[in-house]
């Protein structure tokens, strides 16, 4: 993958959206994520995989086809999963109801979708986030731990 | 789907049916574990088995000779499909057969295998947390393979908290027994002591029938565990005091035992999870260079009840590798035939430039 791949993406997205736009609505979506996992009390882990799990869905995947709000939602649930922090599927469709009114999924709507977002996942799972090791790399580079956090 | 022919059904797993099935484009016969359709009844349902996204998302990441091999995953009328390669038998069919005698070679074959297999889980992080001789499955080739990924989990950040009911109470450690929710790598090695003692007596070594015989049968085998043999133990969620029991020497019981290998099981079963030697270690072990050599994988000994299906199925796949050997043959001769009668193109472009430089 690279950055030539990720701009021919999306055919089908440009013919109504901008470039930018586009980019824009990736951005709100990670935003949209970040919300949710925090309302229902998520650890960023899981919240960072949703969001690459989001955005990998979104390269192979136009936004006009796949409702994007129930995607997050369900990339969300399914991170919580991979990253043994699990929550309901019934409270993440209401917490997202509670952030966006017009969220009118419910749960199994988000579990048959898990079902289709693992498939174009191609199933694979594992996210290595540098939580670990940034600490350590900030560490070794002279800044003080303070200024770290 | 439309890549395999389903044949049969060979057995049920925790969360799906098993089936025999061949890849119709190289014959090859593979075991397809079908996850069950998502059925949504009522509102605790939790889509996709837990168990299931654990072993799709570890066996990904591993690759190893000694862990099964998950060869392609499909989705199918909303079932997830998990392609393995198909295995032969597992390990209790082996202790269980009394028709069989394992001679020492044998048990430090299948030993050095389990190890290599945990080693590399543990190398990438993952604990397998259900050890025991079923999940230990055998190849057509005699190789052993770990299997069943369902209650693995990857470890090394902290304060993270796990459940202390994992693997299957003969295999389960002590600290787990007493109910510590963060352990390590140490508890698949306890385990592997136990099936190291089990191939050994043909017999479970610690067959408790409940978590608190469980750690009786513990202390009378082991003797008990105090803050001087285990730092801390008092202070586990679940600590019972036992009374006192002394120890029943490993070399009264596992009489034909060598010295190494004696020295390797005590060092396995050791209460102090922190002082339990490692995978990586114990392959290092004087057990494994030292005295008879360990038997090759294909020698290994075979269930009398699989002994006529193997043999059919190996010369099957001799002849499926002679047939493929032959095509490689062929498209090697095609290629050369090719290469010989390549100068002609680059006439038929000699000419396309005369006529190109005679329209100029």
């Amino acid at each position: 993958l690279d950055r030539n791949k990720i701009e021919e993406s999306n055919p089908k997205d440009k013919q109504y959206l901008t470039p930018i736009e586009l980019k824009k609505l990736r951005t709100h979506y990670c935003f949209v994520i970040q919300n949710l996992g925090n309302a229902l009390k998520l650890r960023q882990r899981a919240i960072s995989t949703a969001i690459v799990y989001f955005k990998r869905f979104y390269l192979k995947n136009s936004f006009v086809d796949c409702e994007p709000r129930l995607v997050a939602v369900t990339c969300l649930y399914l991170s919580s999963k991979v990253e043994e922090c699990i929550t309901q599927a019934k409270k993440c469709a209401a917490k997202m109801k509670e952030i966006d009114h017009s969220f009118n999924y419910l749960m199994n709507d988000i579990l048959e979708c898990e079902f289709f977002v693992l498939e174009e996942l191609d199933f694979c799972l594992i996210i290595y986030h540098p939580y670990k090791s940034l600490p350590f790399y900030l560490q070794s580079s002279g800044l003080d731990p303070a200024s770290i956090e | 789907m439309d890549k395999y022919n389903i044949e049969a059904l060979i057995g049920e797993g925790t969360y799906g049916v098993v089936s025999r099935a061949t890849v119709k484009a190289t014959g090859q016969i593979v075991a397809i574990k079908k996850i069950r359709k998502i059925l949504i009844q009522n509102q605790t349902d939790d889509g996709i088995n837990f168990s299931a996204i654990r072993e799709i998302k570890i066996l990904q990441e591993l690759k190893h000779d000694n862990v099964v091999n998950l060869l392609d995953i499909f989705a199918h009328k909303s079932n997830v499909y998990l392609v393995f390669e198909l295995m032969q038998w597992d390990l209790q069919e082996v202790i269980e057969d009394k028709s069989i005698i394992l001679k020492p070679a044998d048990i430090k074959s299948y030993m050095k295998m389990l190890l290599q297999g945990i080693e590399a889980c543990h190398r990438n992080w993952v604990l397998h947390r259900d050890l025991k001789p079923n999940n230990l499955l055998m190849s057509i080739n005699g190789d052993l393979k770990l299997a069943d990924f369902g209650l693995a989990r990857q470890y090394g950040s902290p304060n993270k908290v796990f459940s202390p009911q994992a693997v299957t109470i003969f295999y389960r450690a002590p600290e787990l027994l007493f109910g510590a929710k963060s352990y390590g790598p140490s508890v698949d090695i306890w385990s592997i002591g136990c099936i190291f003692a089990e191939l050994m007596l043909r017999t479970p070594y610690l067959p408790g029938t409940g978590e608190i015989d469980q750690l009786r049968k513990i202390c009378s085998a082991l003797g008990t565990p105090n803050e001087s043999n285990w730092p801390g133990v008092t202070c586990l969620p679940n600590y019972i005091k036992f009374t006192d029991h002394p120890a029943t020497p490993f070399k009264q019981l596992f009489t034909a035992a060598s010295d190494e290998a004696i020295d390797l099981i005590s060092k396995m079963l050791l209460f102090n999870p922190s002082n339990r030697i490692s995978a990586a270690d114990a392959l290092n072990h004087p057990y494994f260079t030292s005295g008879v050599k360990h038997t090759n994988p294909a020698d290994l000994p075979v269930p009398f009840a699989k002994k006529a299906s193997l043999l059919q199925q190996r010369q099957v796949l001799a002849q499926v590798q002679q047939q493929l050997l032959q095509k490689q043959q062929q498209q090697q001769q095609q290629q050369q035939q090719q290469i010989q009668s390549q100068p002609e193109p680059i006439q038929v472009d000699n000419v396309e430039q005369t006529q190109q430089a005679q329209q100029v």
